[in-house]
């Protein structure tokens, strides 16, 4: 899950804009009406979230939010409620400037950070962060089956709160640099104005009652694996995790995981990682520990670029009907990469010495490698995506042409729009019958 | 809550227009609807019963970031809560309204019939009315080779506009198109409050091309105004420029450099802290002379204090921050300080190419101040 840098130097207020509620009959938009639920231990009574950035669900409807301001994540209990209707593909166009209008703002001023569907309702849930004057909001943003937008009352929901340790304060910034040949220019150095916190909850994955979350934590290592259950019990456990970078050819213990998921692999569960540049990397649950450091054991990297999400699910497609699982990796400088989970098992691990030295382009003999499956076609940018039922992904998909930001939902085997896309089956001409029959005998 | 006069003031000034669509124009001062004055403020809109009978109230008032024109066709109405009571209905938006913000309420009047009324909250910092403060050079007679022209403002205006606005007339209130120095990038001072603006110093040099084809902007014996054209919208945006102009006589070039033999002084008394005044032999560039003449001790120490420029930049006085102690100083002039023609100590503006190179003119001169009985 790609989260955007958040806005250093925007005074942060968590309270969103309140009017005096009347005793009388009050009708809110929201999607859903306020529940009571048995609290656990550590249930809050006041709100006090601050920025709303990565987002996952688990089974029951429990929604995971993670606060960089604050250095905490935030569980909400949405049961939601199941529909009956099948998952059409759709497509919203300028879901920014619809979502700055729910909110009252210019189009320019909201920042989509997430995307993740309610497993019972299917609807699919965005965090975004409000920039209004001198001062920066979060809000979640609803959008049913029938591609209506609602604003999500947090303040409805029971809600707990987990606060992180070693969290990274707002103060240290990244540096800057040119990357290519020549100086580095304005638009390089404005990484300069970014906080490590930006990076401090990269992905969440919820699995069998744990909450494992990646990100830069100020413990030895900056990069680390959290690991809590849920309900939240005040317990916490956080890993260092170092690998080996075969395109950058170092061991790296600070730029984060960019996306990650659970498989069963070799006969246990194990962390999917992927990072920048993309390596990808396997880490046994049973080894997050606290305080342990690891050695996440490295099987492939299938190309230069930043990887943004990771998603599971069954290849399948009518043109191919055997599907196998796969992992769904997009990036925001690449094509999607599909990778087979069959290829994971087993897999070779390396280390720096089984290879040459010197960091290592697209073009290197050696790359892609590992069991690193086949890019796929997407249309435009996907930068945030989430499983929608089985067979359906809802993308924020950024146009190839026009720019605009748009979320579509399609078939898993088909992600995206063809509106760009001409070719002979576009044609008035074309005869299908004519063109199935040249090539039957 | 606001007392009574700060609400009238908030209700002028807030922008307020009503369209009415589709059917009798709604008053904007209708008791029926009511506007917010401020950021925590709601829309609030009586309607009689029927009108919301089995109907969500949502239906019945939505309100839209953005211009009323047009509206609301594809909009997305703003994320917020509704009260209703005893024919009341009360909108309040799930993150306030925002001061500089245009929004739209569109209140449904009857079953297909709506208006529409626009509202924009007023900023909260009190804006500064935009009017030019001053303009230097000051004096009622400028000479023909002017360079250097300060217009002052009293809150930034506008980049990118300034000559949309700034004009020399002659006499006959014809402007000269070709008279100021245009360049991509304005000329404003570190709080945009102070633009420069140069006559096109081709038009001042002799025997350059646009000096022989067009002549100087300016000529001896006539008189010419300065116009900032009314219109020119305040940075903020909150404030429009009236019209300003000031009319000057222009009398002959300045061809020589600037010679302190000339300069005449009044001095102060040892001991006291009376300023020291000197009256110039020719006005100066308004914002050098502000820092470029500095009272200096016989051992090199620059004596503190404040400086003020007379009227029409020709004289300058100095008022040391203690008591003077010493009787033996230094008046001392950058050798950049320029006159508002843009000679200076070193060499004129104009230095046409037939005349000698001559070394730097004097730009220093000893003064003795006396005691003075009491």
């Amino acid at each position: 899950m790609q989260i955007p840098r958040l806005l250093a130097g925007i005074a942060r207020n968590s309270t969103k804009g309140k009017s005096a509620m009347s005793p009388k009959t009050s009708f809110a938009i929201t999607l859903a009406a306020a529940l009571t639920i048995g609290t656990g231990a550590l249930a809050e009574t006041s709100l006090d979230l601050k920025f709303a950035g990565a987002l996952e669900f688990a089974d029951d409807g429990t929604l995971f939010v993670g606060d960089n301001y604050n250095g905490a994540i935030y569980a909400f209990e949405i049961p939601g409620e199941a529909s009956d209707a099948q998952i059409m593909p759709s497509s919203i166009a300028n879901i920014d400037a619809k979502i700055a209008e729910l909110l009252g703002v210019g189009t320019g001023a909201i920042q989509i950070n997430d995307i993740a569907a309610h497993p019972v309702s299917n609807d699919v849930y965005i965090s975004v962060t409000r920039i209004g004057n001198l001062v920066s909001q979060p809000a979640i943003v609803t959008v049913s089956q029938d591609q209506s937008l609602s604003l999500l009352d947090l303040s409805a929901f029971e809600f707990q709160k987990q606060v992180l340790n070693e969290f990274p304060d707002g103060e240290i910034a990244f540096n800057g640099r040119s990357g290519g040949p020549g100086p580095a220019m304005p638009r390089d150095l404005a990484k300069t104005a970014v906080p490590l916190n930006t990076l401090a909850i990269m992905d969440m994955e919820f699995y069998e009652g744990e909450l494992f979350v990646a990100g830069v934590a100020t413990d030895n290592f900056l990069s680390s694996l959290r690991r809590m259950a849920y309900p939240f019990d005040g317990t916490q456990s956080v890993s260092n995790v170092e690998m080996y970078h075969i395109t950058h050819d170092q061991y790296e213990s600070r730029a984060p995981i960019r996306a990650m998921s659970v498989q069963e692999i070799d006969g246990k569960p194990q962390l999917v990682a992927a990072y920048t540049c993309s390596p990808i990397v396997l880490v046994p649950l049973d080894e997050l520990t606290d305080g342990a450091k690891i050695s996440a054991r490295t099987i492939m990297d299938y190309g230069n670029g930043q990887p943004l999400d990771m998603i599971a699910f069954n290849s399948a497609s009518p043109f191919e009907p055997n599907g196998e699982p796969v992992l769904f990796v997009t990036s925001n400088a690449r094509a999607p990469q599909v990778i087979p989970i069959s290829g994971l098992h087993d897999a070779d691990v390396v280390t720096h010495e089984d290879f040459g030295r010197g960091p290592k382009l697209d073009m290197n003999p050696l790359m892609p490698f590992g069991p690193v499956g086949k890019p796929v076609m997407f249309e435009g940018t996907p930068l945030h995506m989430a499983l929608v039922g089985d067979g359906h992904l809802a993308s924020v998909t950024r146009d190839a042409y026009t720019g605009n930001l748009n979320l579509d939902t399609n078939p898993t085997w088909l992600p995206f729009r063809i509106h760009n896309l001409l070719a002979e089956f576009d044609f008035p001409q074309f005869d299908p019958t004519a063109a199935a029959a040249r090539t039957s005998n | 809550m606001a007392s009574g006069l700060n609400q009238r003031i908030a209700k002028a000034l807030a922008i307020l227009s009503v369209v009415a669509m589709m059917g009798s124009p709604v008053d904007a001062n209708d008791e029926d609807v009511s506007l917010p004055q401020s950021g925590t403020e709601s829309v609030v809109v009586r309607l009689s019963a029927t009108m919301l009978d089995e109907v969500h109230p949502s239906e019945r008032l939505q309100v839209f970031v953005g211009s009323a024109d047009p509206c609301c066709e594809g909009r997305t109405p703003m994320a917020g809560s509704y009260d209703l009571s005893e024919g009341t209905l009360t909108f309040s938006p799930a993150f306030g309204f925002d001061p500089g913000q245009d929004y739209v309420a569109r209140v449904w009047t009857s079953q297909k019939e709506h208006a529409l009324y626009a509202f924009h909250l007023a900023h909260e910092v009190a804006t500064v009315p935009a009017t030019v403060t001053e303009t230097y050079p000051s004096g009622e007679t400028i000479p023909e080779n002017t360079l250097r022209f300060y217009i002052h403002f009293s809150t930034p205006m506008r980049p990118q506009v300034a000559f949309d606005y700034i004009k020399l007339r002659d006499a006959f209130g014809t402007v000269d198109d070709a008279a100021f120095m245009q360049f991509k990038q304005e000329l404003w001072n570190e709080e945009r409050t102070r633009l420069t603006v140069l006559i096109d110093p081709g038009r001042i040099k002799r025997e350059v091309a646009t000096n022989v084809e067009l002549g100087p902007a300016l000529l001896a014996g006539r008189q010419y105004t300065l116009s900032v054209e009314g219109g020119w919208l305040s940075a903020d945006g909150a404030s429009v420029l009236p019209p300003f102009s000031r009319t000057f006589t222009v009398s002959s070039a300045l061809r020589e450099r600037p010679d302190v033999g000339l300069w005449q002084t009044a001095l102060p008394c040892v001991g006291t802290t009376d300023p020291l005044h000197i009256t110039l032999d020719r006005p100066f560039d308004r914002h050098l002379l502000s820092k470029d003449i500095q009272v200096v001790a016989e051992d090199g120490q620059i004596i503190g204090g404040m400086t003020h420029v007379g009227a029409g930049e020709t004289s300058w006085s100095f008022t040391p921050n203690e008591a003077w102690t010493q009787s033996e100083l230094i008046v001392v002039a950058s050798t950049d300080l320029e006159d508002v023609a843009g000679n200076n100590f070193r060499d004129l503006l104009d230095h046409l190419e037939t005349t000698e190179d001559t070394e730097i003119a004097s730009y220093a001169f000893p003064i003795t101040l006396n005691g003075c009985s009491q």
